[in-house]
């Protein structure tokens, strides 16, 4: 028996002794348990934080599975934390500065809007919310002393395609009826590229809320046309159109767009006083039209939880690796119900009634300020 | 003692060759199976000997090194079999077996088989303590107290997870 584990002790050591080896079981970690594998010892979190280690852990990606969806929130009071409706976890996140505002979650990568002070410069980041690095993006307002107002910052990253991400601003040269520019920054050059001015000159949209998806920049407005931006091509389409029931006499019609593990969702809840249902459709891959994916009937939880009958949200799409495993979440005051789709079974995942951010018969976290969380360890 | 590897009967056509463990049992296997193992194939291709000897692989971890190389080496099974013939392989083993098997096949350069172990041990790890991960791979802890301390509290939200297992 000794002897055995002795042995055993000595195939544990030469791995550990093992650079190479080691490097790549640790590399098929996802980035969550890497974070604590850091504390294993120094020469683990020497491997783990050197630069070459996260550009092959981001191109390994694919090898390793879809961790579980979890979200950044903010709290109405401007608190981050992180969320986990799996594991039920709910914990602070804080940013560095209080002034700091999350414009667009993006594979892994955040784009980040913030101040050092309450009226100071607004400048804009890119963050890494596993490895904590940052880097500031100077937009040069200015075109030949010609002062432009920025409209829309929005981030473009996908590991499938690169380790490198994109910067698409879009600027006005004036605030009523202006003509719309688009920059474009490239981290890999750290250059701007200038894409002219590819949109409609009456458009009339607001280029704020973006999302990156098959490297296109969509602008997805419920209720007026969508756009999107080909970053490949440089050509702006229109988004489909989404057709939704109409709002009845007296009932309050809610509309959200929401990513959720590569998918672009729009999520329609009806409510009335005795019928309440949510629809979800799904922006077809070719981008033809939305297909409708689920219709919910919400009275048997607005029965359990009478709080929505005062205030509802939906703070999220959670689609599990098959179809079965996917699911909603609702917010009502106080409480984060998670809906899953294939047995239309539900329960709380977040309870904050005791908690000192709940306010009676208020939701705490606003439509805007969910955030997928993808870890990664993207390099910025 | 020599055992014939599993998969048909040699015949004389087929080429052969012996493989030692370091507890002294030897494997007939197939040259066609063999030289999967890239470390393998050079050595074959170096000298003419038919007996190659691994000082560091034992039986239990050679066998099934080379269980996976004849089932890959076999031309009448699909390509489909073989990858849940893979599955099957590491299904189940303990994280000790693993560590052997990842040792051998880095030794014997067998990167497929290397990647499917490692990957396997990663499923496994990223569900448990670092303790735990400390005690597997024989780690003594070098923070102080006080820097362990201040990691834990950098990611708190990290380590905020109930779902971790230390066993």
């Amino acid at each position: 028996m000794e002897c055995q584990r002795s042995v055993s002790r000595r195939s544990a050591e030469i791995i550990a002794g093992n650079e190479d080896l080691l490097m790549e079981i640790i590399l098929l970690l996802p980035a969550k348990p890497l974070i604590k594998s850091q504390l294993v010892c120094k020469h683990w979190l020497s491997i783990i934080s050197t630069p070459s280690f996260s550009h092959r852990h981001t191109r390994l990606f694919r090898r390793r599975p879809k961790p579980q969806q979890s979200f950044i929130l903010r709290t109405i009071q401007s608190q981050f934390f992180y969320f986990s409706p799996i594991c039920k976890v709910f914990h602070p996140f804080p940013f560095s500065s209080p002034y700091t505002r999350i414009l667009q979650s993006c594979n892994g990568l955040l784009l980040i809007e913030s101040r050092n002070s309450k009226y100071g410069q607004k400048y804009y980041c890119v963050y890494n919310p596993i490895t904590k690095k940052s880097r500031i993006v100077w937009i040069e307002r200015s075109d030949k002393n010609k002062k432009r107002y920025i409209s829309g910052v929005s981030l473009a990253f996908d590991p499938k395609r690169s380790i490198h991400y994109k910067i698409v601003c879009v600027m006005a040269t004036e605030l009523f009826q202006p003509d719309y520019f688009v920059d474009v920054y490239d981290s890999e050059s750290h250059e701007w590229t200038s894409f002219g001015t590819p949109f409609p000159s009456d458009i009339n949209t607001i280029f704020t809320n973006a999302i990156y998806w098959n490297n296109r920049v969509y602008w997805i407005r419920p209720t007026s046309k969508s756009f999107y931006l080909d970053l490949q091509t440089g050509n702006v389409g229109s988004a489909p159109d989404i057709r939704t029931p109409s709002r009845k006499h007296g009932e309050i019609n809610k509309n959200y767009v929401m990513e959720s593990n590569d998918h672009i969702h729009y999520v329609s809840i009806y409510l009335r006083p005795h019928m309440k249902y949510l629809l979800v459709f799904e922006l077809l891959d070719d981008n033809s039209g939305w297909f409708e994916l689920y219709r919910v009937n919400l009275n048997p939880i607005s029965a359990a939880f009478p709080e929505m009958n005062v205030q509802v949200g939906v703070l999220g799409i959670v689609r599990g690796e098959t179809e079965e495993e996917s699911s909603v979440l609702l917010h009502v005051p106080g409480k984060v119900i998670l809906y899953k789709f294939c047995d239309c079974s539900f329960e709380v995942v977040l309870d904050l009634t005791k908690s000192e951010i709940y306010k009676e018969d208020q939701l705490q976290f606003s439509r805007y300020d969910v955030y997928q969380f993808i870890e990664s360890l993207a390099p910025v | 003692m020599v055992t014939t590897d599993e998969k048909g009967p040699l015949t004389a056509k087929k080429k052969s060759v012996i493989i030692r463990s370091c507890d002294g049992d030897e494997f007939l296997v197939s040259e066609s199976a063999a030289v999967l193992s890239t470390s393998l194939k050079k050595i074959l291709e170096e000298k003419e000997d038919r007996l190659i000897h691994l000082s560091d692989i034992d039986n239990k971890t050679l066998a099934m090194v080379i269980a996976y190389l004849s089932t890959h080496a076999d031309d009448g099974l699909s390509d489909d079999l073989k990858r849940s013939f893979d599955q099957e392989f590491v299904s189940g083993k303990e994280f000790d077996v693993l560590k052997y098997l990842v040792l051998a096949t880095d030794t014997l350069q067998v990167t497929c088989l290397c990647y499917t172990v490692a990957k396997k041990m990663a499923d496994i790890m990223k569900n448990k303590l670092v303790e735990w991960v400390r005690r597997e791979f024989d780690i003594q802890n070098d923070y102080t107290p006080e820097a362990e301390a201040e990691i834990r509290r950098l990611d708190a939200w990290a380590w905020d997870d109930r779902q971790l297992e230390d066993d």
